[in-house]
């Protein structure tokens, strides 16, 4: 219920923005244009409607799926946004795992040799990570991967190994994020009581390590972890414009430049919707590390 | 970076000094300085092209040191718009900076202090905005708002407010329950005086500590927004935009996209190294709370 009624409040500001980006007639019709081309233009496409009548029609048809054609190509919103989100979740998916796989162990590694010269060492590469802005660490990634040692292709789609540097890329920010939340709540984990019992009735360091403490420490992460994916979301538009990667970043990207209404409006409730989907998933994720909610549940 | 010596014991100011990041509060001063002042600092001026020396390289591959870090693709001096890019980056990062903790530092106070329906309702929405890719709300803000300086401030304050609101509105809430404040009550104080004069005062080292946290970030997401065409309109100098250009010499001159971003990262390192030192200084409570 909560989250039908954030979806309904994302959809009135959403249609709010979009519809103060201007009046995209300006942009269809040549300059020449007189003003009965205008208003009938204007009468085919719904915007001779006052505001409220638009919001309301948007509303009903996007309740039967339906989120117009694009004023740019003619194609449907709907058929664009499923064309695109495939390579983006391929994308983001491919980065949160790269963030998980290279981050928890790279905190959990710093937290058991605090102090050490690795400790340092991981705790500069994190804070490079969190300090270097996501559409120059792709150049980079480029120049040196693509350009210079010609690893990897440097255009898109051509087979798998070009999801690599962008996923590096997306990946990069999370990891220095990551790093440091589990780094930090393992170090106040390891201090406990029931590691000290862990260890006291003789089960094997790396079992108390990779089992007792880090399952405990993952709690805290969980919940921040929202707060990254959707921080992830926000650069994944920066991303894939560097790379020309054909998602719904770069189609949100050249929908905002052509002021094209109906895509940016399907952009940003798709957006939003998965953003309030993934808060849900948090919470319920929470909810199945934390044994004292499991339990209160069952 | 120096690094941290802990173990040796301190007295006083040397001991409430201990670990200070140098060198980053060195980079800042510098950037401020360019920030201050750039046209005395500046070699050229920023915009003054010369085509017969474009894309020249960096002086020690060039020899030419008239152009210390090179010139992009109309002969523009790179280092003198990094330094008049200085202003730009700074200036519009600590104003939308005051404006969204202004704004969520309220928002914060009044939800943390009235609790009930009224925080209910402020703390939905400070949700909804946090769980809005920044940068899309931005872009659409930013290209709403047609392309000015002033609007990319709304664009990011919008964003800015509600990382405030959430953490204030936390620590409002724990404030409240404190002696203290039902003694103010009791003496007849109103509650706009209450928060005031002893919620506020006593929150201003979290906002400190949050401002200071959220300034890297601020200049990421500014720089990443000239990077796609909603900054600071052309031809002013801003560190995004002039890596955005230099995108298509990636093959040809490498120093152009590369050498703003070494400024960025650089300046927003050195306000993180400072935020996580005052961070620790000031309020080890908000370990881990800089999203």
């Amino acid at each position: 219920m909560q989250a039908f009624i954030a979806l309904l409040a994302l959809s009135a500001i959403v249609f709010a923005t979009s519809r103060a980006t201007g009046d995209p007639l300006n942009l269809l019709l040549p300059i020449d244009a007189t003003p009965e081309q205008y208003e009938r233009a204007a009468r085919a496409l719904g915007l001779d409607q006052p505001l409220p009548v638009q919001y309301g029609l948007f509303l009903q048809d996007a309740a039967t799926g339906d989120l117009g054609t694009s004023l740019r190509s003619g194609e449907g919103v709907v058929p664009l946004l499923q064309k695109r989100l495939g390579a983006s979740l391929l994308l983001g998916g491919a980065a949160m795992l790269l963030t998980l796989a290279v981050g928890i162990p790279l905190g959990v590694v710093a937290a058991t040799r605090r102090g050490t010269r690795l400790d340092g060492l991981i705790k500069v590469v994190a804070l490079l990570g969190q300090s270097m802005p996501s559409f120059w660490v792709g150049i980079l990634l480029i120049q040196v991967f693509a350009v210079w040692l010609r690893w990897v292709p440097a255009g898109t789609n051509r087979g798998l190994t070009s999801i690599i540097l962008p996923a590096i890329t997306m990946a990069l920010f999370g990891i220095a994020g990551i790093t440091r939340l589990v780094r930090s709540s393992m170090l106040e984990i390891l201090d406990s009581d029931f590691i000290q019992l862990a260890r006291a009735k003789g089960l094997p360091e790396r079992l108390v390590i990779w089992r007792h403490a880090l399952s405990n420490s993952l709690l805290p992460v969980a919940s921040f972890g929202g707060l990254y994916f959707v921080t992830l979301l926000s650069f994944a538009i920066v991303v894939e414009v560097v790379f020309a990667w054909p998602g719904l970043g770069s189609l949100a990207y050249t929908a905002i430049l052509n002021r094209d209404f109906p895509v940016i409006q399907g952009v940003a409730l798709l957006t939003g919707a998965i953003a309030i989907a993934v808060s849900l998933l948090i919470d319920v994720i929470y909810m199945l590390l934390d044994p004292r909610i499991r339990h209160a549940g069952a | 970076m120096p690094a941290p010596d802990r173990q040796r014991p301190g007295r006083g100011l040397r001991r409430r000094l201990r670990g200070l990041p140098i060198a980053s509060i060195a980079t800042l001063v510098v950037l401020l300085a360019c920030a201050l002042a750039p046209e005395a600092i500046a070699p050229h001026d920023p915009l003054m092209t010369n085509l017969s020396a474009r894309l020249t390289p960096p002086a020690p591959l060039s020899g030419n040191w008239t152009y210390v870090l090179g010139t992009d693709d109309v002969g523009r001096d790179i280092l003198s718009r990094i330094i008049h890019g200085a202003r730009v980056s700074l200036l519009l990062a600590a104003i939308s900076l005051l404006v969204g903790a202004a704004i969520g530092t309220t928002v914060g106070l009044v939800a943390g202090y009235s609790g009930g329906r009224r925080d209910a309702v402020l703390m939905r929405i400070t949700d909804l905005t946090l769980s809005y890719p920044v940068i899309l709300l931005a872009l659409l803000l930013a290209v709403a708002l047609g392309p000015q300086t002033s609007n990319v401030v709304i664009a990011i304050a919008f964003i800015l407010w509600a990382r405030f609101a959430r953490v204030v509105r936390g620590e409002a809430l724990l404030i409240k329950q404190q002696p203290y404040i039902d003694a103010a009550r009791v003496t007849g104080a109103s509650s706009p005086r209450i928060v005031l004069e002893h919620v506020l005062p006593n929150l201003l080292n979290i906002i400190l500590v949050l401002a200071s946290l959220q300034l890297g970030w601020v200049i990421l997401i500014e720089a990443s927004l000239s990077f796609l065409g909603a900054g600071v309109p052309p031809p002013a100098p801003a560190w995004g935009s002039m890596t955005a250009l230099g995108r298509d010499y990636v093959v040809t001159a490498w120093w152009v996209p590369t050498v703003p971003g070494v400024a960025i990262m650089l300046s927003v390192l050195s306000l993180n190294l400072i935020g996580d030192w005052l961070r620790d200084r000031l309020d080890p409570r908000l370990h881990g709370a800089a999203g």
